[in-house]
């Protein structure tokens, strides 16, 4: 808990989608030891005054550039993010990686992906990852409208991609939920990131498909929580202290109270992280 | 202005009320909930730069919290809303009893409860454990659910905030500190009221409550709908609270402050020692910059104590403290 910050240095401001501020950052001191699925705590180092320190989950990683990419979620108020308006070369406080690393069954080599323009951030970096390391990664990716879906370059051309419109304005006309029945059978595990209205809809039809009880050909398991550990729900938080202390980010389920921003952002459909939880 | 001090020599010590006192170290308070219990708090922050660490709420059973989103960014600040989670007296006591030992700071736990009775439960419930724990101090949050008011906040009637005062004094001889936010009814009145039941300070470092809808205007931006708000809105809000409230009893002043210079205005606008929360979390040094910057202040002034700052916006110094 209560990791040191380190300084580094934006390189570039980007969007991952149209809106959706992405920053390049310089952070040699941390970038061995993020995956997919951690976040960063970042702060404009030089402004003073009154601060929060905002999550932002990773990206991209660029180990020979020593670079880092962050997603910057958006605000609940709809406010502007100060940090989207820094210009490179400016310096930021980073504390991490916050959460854990999203775990994937070694065994599993078929994975669907459910997310929608909120989500992508979340799983992206684990895409990519997957499919370098020669897995099948399908993604059902939600939008309310064509415009808004990130483009198809930020993941390998080996993901098979599956859009989702509310208005119809491209692919399936409806959430990303209505297709998960159809892939559900194929993967091997699935993992979920979005509003709380996908991965409530993924559950259910995953559930119905019999997905989190079905003993795979190639993964024998138990019935039950081992079962269900094949679907992983990505639960995103805006800002909080990062040391688990402040109780912000803390998800109620049945099976426990998880602290995304330590035992997370993984959490089962039952909440467990499925992880052995340290005492707090 | 030249100093006639020298700020290494400028007090930090004070004592807050006469009838049940409470010394502090220095000035400087961490307000009960950013930091959680205290296990952790010194990982994170340096408490030797502190007077008194209040922990975060402890009700006599465990309390669950909403769910998320609990915390969301508002202009100016944060909207939050946790319930005060917590998992009950014993646990908190089991977990964080030997970091209240350890601590270089006065230690009080803030107590949460919806009836008298369960406060005068929770309070018997920490000295039957006297030998394990060490509390220089309770914190009777007035912010917290009251039973009898449907779940609204103590504070929210004079009546009420001053049942559960006179329930806590009589259940303990420790100094008593009262958390009120700038929301409370009669404040005045609920400061005089509990100056006269004994209590040591006045804790102006409250939420006033908050709400925003979500960013689809379907829903709360908080899924418990109104929340709490911290952060600099609140800020003359709750200066304007301690001055309301100042001459009273002791105020310990707290909200929205992000800098040395917020603390300075606390200071002038009454507090006697001032509470930092949420801003510690991108600052973990703000506690020794404000000890710093007060001393300077008060040196520059050729005051011989940081607790001579306190009041000096309402005596006719108009000028701002600054460094």
């Amino acid at each position: 808990m209560g990791a040191a910050p380190v300084r580094a240095q934006l390189l570039a401001v980007g969007e991952l989608a149209p809106g959706r501020s992405a920053l390049l950052l310089r952070l040699p001191e941390l970038i061995a030891s993020l995956r997919a699925g951690h976040a960063l705590h970042l702060l404009h180092a030089e402004a003073g005054g009154y601060r929060l320190r905002r999550v932002a989950p990773v990206t991209q990683i660029d180990l020979i550039a020593g670079s880092v990419q962050v997603a910057l979620q958006p605000r609940a108020d709809g406010g502007r993010d100060s940090l989207a308006e820094l210009v490179p070369g400016a310096q930021l406080s980073v504390v991490g990686p916050i959460g854990q690393p999203i775990e994937i069954d070694p065994d599993a080599l078929q994975i669907l992906i459910v997310t929608d323009v909120e989500g992508f951030p979340w799983v992206r970096l684990l895409a990519t990852s997957l499919a370098a390391a020669g897995r099948s990664v399908t993604m059902l990716l939600e939008s309310s409208t064509a415009a808004e879906i990130p483009p198809a370059s930020l993941l390998p051309e080996s993901v098979e991609i599956h859009v989702a419109t509310e208005d119809g304005s491209l692919g399936h006309h409806g959430s990303a939920a209505d297709l998960v029945a159809t892939y559900a059978a194929w993967a091997d595990q699935v993992v979920a990131a979005g509003s709380s209205e996908l991965l409530s809809a993924t559950t259910l039809l995953l559930r119905a498909a019999g997905v989190s009880d079905r003993t795979s050909a190639r993964v024998a398991r138990p019935r039950g929580e081992a079962g269900a550990k094949r679907l992983q729900l990505i639960v995103a938080h805006e800002i909080g202290c990062g040391s688990g202390v402040c109780g912000g980010c803390t998800y109620q389920s049945a099976a426990g109270s998880v602290r995304l921003c330590k035992e997370g952002p993984a959490v089962t459909p039952s909440g467990s992280t499925g992880r052995t939880r340290g005492a707090r | 202005m030249e100093a006639r001090v020298g700020a290494a020599s400028v007090r930090t010590d004070l004592v807050l009320g006469s009838t049940h006192p409470l010394r502090l170290e220095r000035p400087i308070v961490i307000a009960s909930g950013p930091l959680g219990f205290g296990a952790e708090a010194s990982e994170l922050i340096d408490l030797r730069d502190v007077g008194l660490f209040v922990t975060r709420g402890v009700s006599l059973a465990p309390r669950s919290g909403p769910s998320l989103p609990r915390v969301v960014e508002v202009p100016g600040g944060l909207l939050h809303a946790i319930s005060r989670e917590n998992p009950g007296v014993d646990e908190v006591i089991d977990r964080h009893a030997s970091a209240w030992r350890a601590a270089p700071c006065a230690v009080a736990v803030s107590l949460v409860a919806t009836n008298e009775k369960s406060l005068a439960a929770l309070i018997a419930r920490f000295e039957s454990r006297a030998d394990q724990v060490r509390i220089d101090a309770y914190e009777i949050d007035l912010t917290s659910p009251s039973d009898a008011l449907d779940g609204a906040r103590w504070e929210s009637t004079l009546d009420e905030g001053v049942r559960l005062i006179d329930a806590a004094r009589e259940s303990t001889e420790l100094p008593l500190i009262v958390k009120i936010s700038p929301d409370a009814a009669s404040l005045r009145a609920l400061a005089e009221a509990a100056a006269d039941a004994g209590v040591t300070a006045l804790s102006v470092s409250g939420s006033p409550i908050g709400y925003l809808p979500s960013r689809s205007r379907t829903r709360g931006a908080l899924a418990e709908g109104v929340g709490e708000l911290s952060g600099p809105l609140i800020r003359p809000r709750a200066l304007a609270a301690v001055v309301s409230v100042h001459g009273a009893l002791p105020i310990i002043g707290g909200g929205g402050i992000g800098s040395p210079a917020d603390a300075l205005d606390a200071f002038a606008a009454g507090a006697a020692a001032v509470s930092l929360g949420s801003a510690l979390w991108a600052d973990p040094g703000l506690p020794r910059a404000v000890l710093e910057s007060a001393r300077r202040a008060a040196a520059a002034r050729g005051l011989a104590s940081i607790s001579d700052l306190a009041g000096l916006a309402l005596s006719g110094a108009n000028e701002r403290a600054s460094e």
